[in-house]
């Protein structure tokens, strides 16, 4: 084989990278810089530490290069399901942690959610940056209130009646946000 | 009274990727704390929850939920010249993040890059041209969401038409015209009567004016004498344009070689530039049917009516198309065919005008790269760094040799041929036409 049929196509791929714009550049390695900074603090005794973490791992792994590629994807939800469930497992959870996780999967969340309103070589002008900055400042407020509510109410010890009012308070959470049309 | 165009209906928008992702993670952190009974989950799960929360806290606030502004998309400018800028604007509401995308056109250059931006209710496009004729701006594909990305709504808006004009190049050449056939114009006639050169002094006879008569020549000889003039006149100039193809630059010529179909346009715009500033009628014939006949006229608005035709053209499509014939012209017509010299019927046309006695100039606008010789090295060339098996450079070589034989039976015919290189290219053929007309002629039998 020519060594030119196998450079070329990894010359053109990598020429093609060029037509990637700057915006999305950014976006993109946020979100997942963020998400692997989520999968980090989640997992603070290594990546590979165990089997399960190490499918947490390759999990969150694939759907990061999948999102990278399609910020759009519906596979994107695999890796913060995959960091809830691996939160969801250990015991020893602290509220800084938790937190610290909630916040790294929003903002690698809002990135990916931006990146996917342009196409590839599509780039932000100023006024765009400041809408979206804008959004996410006010969803951080209340990321805030809310986080100080829950930790404040985690001390109160609530009956087992409280069970079935979680639940039916989460399906009503659930039936208000879920979309309903795609 | 003014009238407004109707307003479009509202778009309606619908939930993304995204927001179906923060929902489902922010009430399965909810509901996992439930069930294992460990509130600390809520705190990874709430961002998200609080992301998707203000989407739709934000949605109904602004009413979106039954659609937001519907994108209008407008040209700053619908004429431009070649290498002008033309600015699409794109507008909405403003909280509404607008993203547009505009597919890459040939010949124009686009601002962001790759014609693809996104804005706070409104956004700007830049479109540079580089060269004439018709550039068609979209189909336009235009994104519309929230301030988080989390509803939105595609659609795509009609293309929009930009048209680019032939840069205004001047004629470096003289006006004159070897058979002025007006009534009263600039370039000198043979026909004696009212002007300001003069042709003989004779004796005075009844009807010259008094003002004419020459007193110095009266006093020396006697008799009344005046001064003859020869008569001013403007002429009929039509441009024959062959665009009945396009021909390439060869692949090895820069990125500015001109087309064929460019040097066309050019020679025709500075054609029609030049004798429109000197006062002639000139018309248009078009034997490829590209840009469409434009009949005679004189000064700017004819100038104006010439280049917007010339604009309207569209070069996108790159087929062959039908030749049309031109049957008759008025004898004396100053003609010049711009033409690159390949088709069967535009060699036909010109021997039709030569036929009925218009003074015909061929201008030829072959580009000079096809059928160069001098690349050729006897072994096959490489394009792009790849070898081609159908000896393109090579059948275009041959195709120009063949050419030769009739741009020198056109040359014996009377019928001067001269490459297209620019503004100073008439000059000569120009000057050697005006030269001739004091020449000794042989009558055609």
């Amino acid at each position: 084989m020519r060594l030119g049929g196998l450079v070329d196509p990894i010359a053109s791929r990598l020429l093609d990278l060029q037509s990637v714009s700057g915006t999305q550049w950014v976006l993109r390695l946020t979100g997942i810089a963020a998400m692997v900074l989520a999968l980090l603090t989640t997992l603070p005794a290594g990546l590979f530490s165990n089997v399960g973490a190490g499918i947490v791992s390759l999990a969150v792994a694939l759907a990061l290069i999948v999102q990278f590629l399609r910020p759009d994807s519906d596979l994107g939800l695999l890796a913060p399901a995959a960091i809830i469930i691996a939160l969801a497992g250990q015991g020893d959870l602290t509220m800084l942690r938790a937190t610290g996780v909630g916040f790294a999967l929003l903002l690698s969340h809002a990135a990916f959610a931006l990146a996917a309103t342009i196409p590839v070589h599509g780039v932000f002008e100023r006024s765009a940056w400041l809408l979206g900055g804008r959004g996410l400042l006010l969803v951080l407020a209340v990321s805030v209130v809310g986080s100080l509510v829950v930790a404040a109410l985690s001390g109160i010890q609530f009956g087992s009646w409280m069970l079935v009012l979680g639940v039916l308070a989460v399906i009503a959470l659930f039936a208000t946000v879920l979309p309903r049309t795609r | 009274m003014t009238s407004h165009p109707p307003q479009p209906p509202p778009v309606r928008t619908g939930p993304s990727a995204a927001l179906v992702r923060a929902a489902v993670i922010g009430c399965a952190a909810v509901g996992l704390a439930v069930l294992v009974g460990r509130p600390v989950l809520i705190l990874a799960g709430l961002p998200l929850l609080a992301w998707a929360l203000v989407a739709l806290a934000r949605r109904l606030a602004r009413g979106e939920e039954h659609g937001v502004a519907a994108p209008h998309a407008r040209t700053t400018r619908r004429t431009i010249e070649e290498g002008g800028t033309a600015a699409v604007t794109l507008t909405t509401a403003p909280g509404v993040l607008t993203a547009a995308t505009i597919p890459m056109r040939a010949h124009a250059l686009f601002g962001p890059r790759h014609g693809s931006a996104a804005g706070d209710g409104s956004l700007r496009l830049r479109v540079t041209a580089q060269r004439w004729g018709r550039i068609r701006i979209g189909p336009m594909h235009v994104l519309v969401t929230d301030s988080l990305g989390a509803f939105r709504s595609q659609q795509q808006l009609p293309a929009l038409d930009i048209q680019v004009m032939p840069s205004s190049t001047v004629l470096d050449a003289p006006v004159e015209v070897p058979t002025p056939i007006g009534v009263s114009g600039v370039h000198l006639s043979r026909r004696r009567g009212d002007g300001t050169a003069l042709s003989e002094v004779r004796e005075f006879r009844p009807g010259d004016r008094l003002h004419r008569i020459n007193w110095r020549v009266t006093n020396r000889t006697g008799k009344l004498h005046t001064n003859a003039t020869f008569t001013e006149q403007d002429t009929e100039v039509l441009i024959v344009t062959d665009t009945i193809s396009d021909i390439s630059p060869a692949p090895w010529s820069s990125d500015e070689a001109p087309t064929s179909l460019d040097m066309t346009i050019r020679a025709t715009s500075a054609v029609a530039r030049h004798y429109l500033t000197a006062g002639d009628r000139v018309s248009l014939f078009d034997i490829g049917h590209l840009i469409g006949p434009v009949r005679a006229g004189t000064g700017p608005r004819q100038l104006r009516v010439l280049t917007d035709a010339l604009a309207r053209a569209g070069r996108q499509d790159g087929r062959t198309r039908t030749a049309r014939r031109l049957r008759t012209v008025r004898p004396g017509t100053l003609t010049v065919v711009c033409t690159p010299l390949l088709h069967a019927e535009a060699i036909g046309q010109i021997g039709v005008l030569v036929a009925h006695g218009a003074d015909v100039i061929v201008v030829d606008t072959l580009p000079p790269s096809i059928g160069d010789v001098s690349v050729l090295r006897g072994k096959a060339m490489r394009i792009d760094s790849k070898i081609s098996d159908r000896f393109w450079p090579e059948a275009w070589a041959l195709r120009r040799l063949l050419r030769e034989t009739t741009v020198r039976e056109l040359r014996e015919a009377g019928v001067p041929v001269t490459a297209w290189d620019g503004p100073s290219s008439l000059a000569p053929v120009l000057l050697s036409l005006s030269a001739a007309r004091s020449a000794p002629r042989m009558r055609r039998s």
